[in-house]
């Protein structure tokens, strides 16, 4: 972490010896204000209002999701299938087995998710520092199914007759938060240097659901023509009393947790060239109250009744309550930007990959914004990498003086139709 | 998941309708991935089946262990009544049977055998196919009266019942007609004391013995289960008293029990003994409209049945199953699936037709799509017709309760995914 740190703070120093596009004079870039050349990303950015040059309030919304195998034409049409009204059958057995033909052979089936909802109330204090207070609901979620356990509904005993079942889980995570952030403007580096401003910050969390499955990696089955062998161990942790009012959020007996959130960024007011290093999500939360079950199917049978009469009786059993340190998806995003003319800004940003419960491969996004108008930005940008594929992001804003209104959206891993995974977020805020 | 619908659809600018218009649209997008065959490979089931079990379970026999190892089915008990009080009248005093010619009388009891009594169920046409060899019969002799009795001559026989008598077939001299063999000699047992030339049962007393009594019963339920009314006859002539005191009252009788012992162990011709069965199975219990579209989806679907057969007759199966709990013929029932004819060679017996070892035999059939129907309802009914078939040395086979058939069947199934509906 702190080489990743250094690494960034000296490519930051040795920037002055770049070569940059000024910004021109009377060109968009050279009125706006620095804190809207901060573009926005997919993901978690604690500090993406502490910016605002004015003192306001800001509501925003955000979701992104993908998989590695559904695209949104598959998922409509399995929403469809599922949906008594529309398709009196139900689902089939067949279509499931369709289903499991969209999964890749050798890769298995991966997703992840992220959402939050919340206010920020800030802004600056003096000229150097600006400070915001918010509150919000973030959930968290991943799951993977392991490619062995696919292949027996995808590919049949054709290719073995072992099935390993490996890395299968899956988790969520839905937490209330409130924090505080702080930006202080450390000031230029000569005439025409650097801009440097360093940001921190902390939030409290609390958990509002928890749940976690997950299969033994020894789990295994066979399948031959004289012999059904299986033994399959599943755990699993869930929150056993949901939040059902307000009075649960300040339940301190259902755990806590703190995360806390940096960041480095360094811009040439002229030039309009930025580097940043944000750092965000450090922390872990106890969630407490878990419900633990298990469930163990263990089947030596040559009879394929006898399979399908033990799948009837298994059945998960409660063994005790638990409480677990849930590590939340640590945020390493490093990002650059610069001026290409005078309406246009490009920005790149590649956030790193996340381990343990909620994975994330790492991505790059390569962004855009159009300024024709000043306060009207137009961005369209690409996300490369992840499990999904090419995504296409866009979106418009309006950005003036004591108003903010920002709509953005993802199509990841694909175009419309084509994509497994969406993104979205919306802003509206009001400054005074 | 409306909500999730709406947000698929709204949250990405232009992506308008991703949700399909049609049940049809909805299963060609799923199966965009292209067709290709889903091989798997799964045992439906070993069945170890007992020669005991097959009877009981099977052909609603019950069944017990005959003195030889051999498994025997017990007859009805039967029981022939001599009435000695009404054929010497009350008497009393020293009875000589030897110099009172009033002390003897000739005996001919018949006792109506049918087809429940054999309680072969399923088994009996196959028992009708053969030749018995092992019928061991204990016989209780129960006299009531105060003086021994003393039976010569005493046999036992078969008769046919006229039916619209209701009475044994008697010929001019008033005797009941026993049947004969091949050559016009009448088929009866004979019990002997192998101490005395009579058969001597002690004053008020039983006397128990046990007879072998195939031929009869060979030729009683040969009668019996091809239809005729038939009974056991118990005859010979009595000799009342032996020349010491005695009374024998008017209501004084000989009762003869019988309980006989039918033992599987027959002899059979060059085309064996056949019997049908049937049974209801459980089924995969597959919903109608999963089953419908797995059997379009089914590209071939091939059953295996290994046979292990330990029992020392040749078997031939021709098994026919039909959807659900039926009752009759399933041969006969509309939509029957017929399988082909499963053999399996009988096991090595030794001189005296018991199995030593076993012999194997399979079956392989592949069925269509829509013949897999029958096995995805809750329960199938499976009809067997069964051919019993000559041991491998001579013509004798004789089944202990321990043997055993087992059968492991398999099936192979290949289905057709992807490619849309």
């Amino acid at each position: 972490m702190r080489r990743i740190v250094w690494l960034a703070l000296g490519a930051a120093l040795s920037a002055a010896s770049l070569e940059a596009q000024a910004v021109p004079e009377g060109s968009q870039a050279a009125r706006l204000n620095l804190a809207f050349r901060r573009s926005p990303y997919v993901g978690v950015d604690p500090f993406r209002h502490v910016f605002s040059p004015r003192w306001g309030l800001v509501f925003q919304t955000s979701g992104a999701g993908w998989n590695s195998a559904l695209d949104a034409e598959d998922v409509g049409a399995l929403i469809f299938l599922t949906d008594d009204t529309k398709n009196p059958g139900g689902l089939l057995i067949g279509d499931i087995l369709d289903a499991m033909g969209l999964v890749p052979p050798g890769s298995g089936i991966k997703g992840a998710g992220s959402g939050e909802g919340g206010a920020y109330l800030g802004g600056p204090f003096g000229g150097r520092v600006s400070i915001g207070v918010s509150a919000q609901t973030r959930a968290h979620g991943a799951f993977q199914i392991d490619d062995e356990a696919v292949r027996l509904f995808r590919d049949g005993t054709t290719g073995g007759t072992e099935f390993l079942v490996g890395q299968t889980d899956g988790s969520g995570l839905v937490t209330a938060e409130g924090g505080v952030h702080a930006l202080i403007n450390l000031g230029q580096f000569g005439d025409d240097g650097p801009r440097l401003t360093l940001g921190f910050g902390g939030r409290l969390l609390r958990p509002l659901y928890y749940a976690r499955a997950e299969m033994a990696t020894d789990s295994r089955a066979s399948i031959t023509d004289t012999l059904i062998a299986a033994n399959v161990d599943v755990e699993s942790w869930a929150t056993a009393d949901p939040i059902d009012g307000v009075d649960d959020i300040f339940d301190f007996s259902r755990g806590s947790g703190v995360a806390g959130d940096f960041l480095v960024r360094l811009a040439w007011p002229t030039s309009g060239f930025a580097l940043e290093a944000l750092v965000a999500n450090l922390g872990s939360v106890t969630v407490e109250r878990l419900e633990r079950q298990t469930l163990n199917f263990d089947i030596n049978t040559i009879s394929i009744n006898e399979v399908t009469s033990t799948l009837d009786t298994t059945e998960f059993v409660v063994q005790d309550t638990v409480e677990l340190d849930v590590t939340l998806p640590r945020v390493i995003r490093f990002s650059g930007s610069g001026w290409a003319n005078r309406i246009l800004q490009l920005d790149v940003a590649a956030t790193m990959p996340v381990t343990g419960e909620f994975e994330q491969a790492m991505f790059v996004e390569l962004g855009s914004t159009w300024r024709l108008v000043n306060s009207l930005p137009l961005r369209a940008g690409l996300l490369l990498g992840g499990r999904q594929g090419i995504g296409y992001t866009g979106g418009f804003a309006i950005e003036s003086r004591n108003f903010l209104f920002r709509v953005n959206g993802g199509s990841l891993g694909g175009l419309l139709r084509r994509a497994k995974g969406v993104s979205g977020r919306f802003e509206l805020g009001f400054f005074f | 998941m409306k909500v999730l619908r709406r947000l698929l659809c709204v949250s990405v600018p232009l992506m308008v309708a991703c949700e399909p218009d049609s049940i049809t649209e909805a299963r060609d997008q799923i199966g965009r991935g292209g067709e290709r065959i889903v091989t798997l490979g799964v045992p439906i089931a070993v069945d170890t089946l007992r020669a005991d079990s097959i009877f009981l379970d099977f052909l609603g026999a019950s069944v017990d262990t005959l003195a030889n190892g051999v498994m025997g089915v017990p007859v009805a008990g039967k029981s022939a009544r001599v009435a000695v009080g009404d054929s010497v009248g009350p008497v009393s005093g020293p009875l000589d049977s030897d110099t009172n010619p009033l002390l003897r009388f000739n005996f001919e009891e018949p006792t109506e055998v049918s087809q429940a009594d054999l309680n072969l169920g399923e088994f009996a046409s196959a028992v009708q196919d053969a030749t018995l060899n092992t019928v061991p019969a204990v016989l209780a002799f129960n006299n009531t009266a105060d003086a021994p009795l003393r039976l010569n001559n005493l046999r036992f026989g078969v008769a046919r019942i006229d039916p619209a008598t209701g009475q044994p077939v008697r010929d001019g001299g008033g005797n009941i007609v026993l049947e004969t063999d091949g050559s016009g000699n009448p088929i009866v047992v004979a019990l002997v004391d192998p101490s005395d030339t009579v058969y001597t049962i002690p004053r008020q007393a039983i006397r128990t013995d046990t007879v072998a009594m195939a031929p009869v019963f060979d030729r009683l339920t040969d009668l019996v289960i091809g239809g005729t009314r038939a009974a056991l006859v118990a005859a010979g002539r009595a000799l009342v008293g032996d020349g010491s005191v005695g009374t024998v009252s008017a209501t004084d009788e000989l009762t003869v029990s019988i309980d006989a012992k039918i033992g599987i162990d027959l002899t059979l011709g060059v085309t064996g003994a056949s019997f049908d069965s049937s049974l209801v199975m459980e089924g995969l219990d597959i919903d109608d409209p999963d089953a419908d579209q797995l059997a379009e989806r089914i590209d071939t679907a091939g059953v295996t049945m290994l046979v292990d057969n330990g029992t020392p007759f040749g078997v031939e199966v021709t098994i026919a199953a039909v959807r659900d709990s039926v009752t009759g013929d399933v041969f006969t029932k509309p939509g029957v699936l017929v399988l082909p004819t499963l053999s399996a060679g009988a096991a090595p017996v030794d001189a005296n037709g018991l199995a030593q070892g076993s012999t194997t035999g399979s079956l392989g059939v592949n069925l269509t799509g829509q013949q897999t129907l029958t096995f995805f309802a809750p329960q199938f009914t499976a009809g067997l017709r069964v051919r019993l078939l000559v041991p491998t040395t001579g013509n004798r086979g004789a089944l202990r309760p321990s043997d055993r058939i087992i059968i492991r069947s398999g099936a192979t199934v290949k289905l057709r995914v992807g490619g849309g509906s």
